[in-house]
């Protein structure tokens, strides 16, 4: 769970990545050890089955053996985007917390660098504010 | 075949050229016939290297050993050098592709036993820059997985100008990236691929990817996409310098591409115009 002021803040973060990047849809915090979205700020109500998906793909991306194919500093990657049907799906590993992660879903024609770099940027932030462990 | 004539074949064949770099070698008269070349083969235990000359300059070198063919180490055809020269001139484009496709089925009668080609040579750019480049191929079930790995990435190099940006299909899109670490195209990529070398990340990248189409199946249900629809995945390691590898898949094919991370927006652009 996301205790207290923490959960609030980012609820906030979510938010604000939302508000700054028009082209997200879906903004989800996610626990990569259990594998499952803990928040979520989507413009449309998206199914716990999808949501279930969602957090799966995150910690195969991250975590699972295409990562570990890859990786050679500790067997994962810290960003990864798979693009399909129109979709982009972006996952970022927090800097702070290995097992903790961003993903949004967003347009092919989002600035990804820009995107990532503002997940990331945002993971940390939750971090120094004593965010979800 | 009677013990005598046995005898005589194999001193025939022992009193063949010498190898002139080295007294592990020997040359052999390609003309002879694939028959010739696996006899060698077949009569090889310990390491040596083949010399298979075709009588007007041409000439490919085979490490053997244990009966078996273990690399192709050099090649020296007309046919064979325009590959390279194109290959060199720039990053693997469909017209390289359909010509190394040619070679190897040219090759194929030299090597019909065996799964793994490497070749090596030396790359050389029209700015002078020159880097070591390797060319692995590994035969599949059905078709060949090309595996191109310069050991250095020209710092200089540009986009490709825009007039080639309308190529399409995979080949394009390995064509306009340039710069990269290492690419590969995958045919009938649903086949299990064989071992190229252990320190190889394509390789087992592959295996991991390409058989199961990993990335297009995590966003199943995800997205109303179907079993062959186009898809981009893409890894980042900031651990690792920032190294970055991109899966990228359309029906039976894969391409799969290691690169700098700071290529990933141009790489994905060329991605969404290639799909």
């Amino acid at each position: 769970m996301v205790p207290g002021s923490s959960a609030m803040a980012l609820t906030a973060y979510l938010d604000e990545i939302k508000t700054d990047f028009a082209s997200c849809e879906v903004v989800a915090y996610v626990d990569l050890g259990s594998r499952l979205v803990l928040r979520v700020n989507s413009e449309n109500a998206r199914p716990q089955e999808w949501l279930d998906r969602l957090g799966v793909a995150a910690a195969e991306m991250l975590n699972g053996e295409l990562a570990q194919s890859f990786g050679t500093a500790g067997g994962h990657s810290d960003e990864a985007m798979i693009e399909t049907g129109g979709v982009r799906f972006v996952f970022v590993r927090s800097p702070a917390d290995p097992i903790e992660a961003l993903c949004c879903t967003c347009t092919p024609d989002t600035d990804i660098e820009a995107l990532t770099a503002r997940m990331r940027d945002t993971l940390i932030r939750l971090a120094e504010t004593g965010g979800p462990a | 075949m009677t013990p005598q004539i046995h005898i005589e074949a194999s001193l025939s064949l022992l009193a063949g050229k010498s190898d002139p770099i080295g007294t592990a070698g020997r040359i052999i008269d390609g003309r002879d016939g694939v028959s010739a070349i696996v006899r060698e083969i077949d009569q090889t235990v310990l390491k040596r290297t083949l010399f298979i000359g075709n009588g007007e300059g041409g000439e490919i070198a085979l490490d053997v050993a244990g009966r078996r063919l273990l690399c192709l180490r050099s090649i020296n055809f007309p046919l064979v050098r325009r590959a390279y020269h194109r290959l060199c001139d720039k990053p693997l484009s469909e017209d390289s592709i359909d010509e190394l496709m040619d070679l190897f089925e040219l090759l194929e009668m030299f090597v019909e036993r065996a799964r793994d080609l490497t070749i090596l040579t030396e790359r050389r750019s029209s700015d002078g820059w020159a880097g070591d480049i390797g060319i692995s191929a590994a035969r599949l079930a059905e078709g060949w997985m090309l595996t191109l790995y310069p050991q250095a990435v020209d710092a200089t190099a540009q986009p490709a100008p825009a007039e080639e940006e309308d190529e399409p299909g995979l080949a394009g899109f390995l064509r306009r990236c340039d710069g990269l670490y290492s690419a590969a195209l995958v045919l009938e990529g649903d086949q299990p691929l064989s071992q190229i070398g252990d320190e190889n990340a394509l390789v087992a990248l592959a295996e991991a990817s390409a058989r199961r189409k990993a990335p297009l199946a995590l966003v199943s249900g995800l997205v109303d996409t179907g079993a062959d629809a186009p898809y981009f995945s893409l890894l980042r390691d900031m651990d690792d310098g920032g190294q970055m590898m991109a899966v990228a898949g359309c029906g039976a094919e894969t391409v799969l591409l290691m690169a700098p991370a700071d290529n990933l927006s141009q790489i994905s652009t060329m991605w969404q115009a290639a799909a």
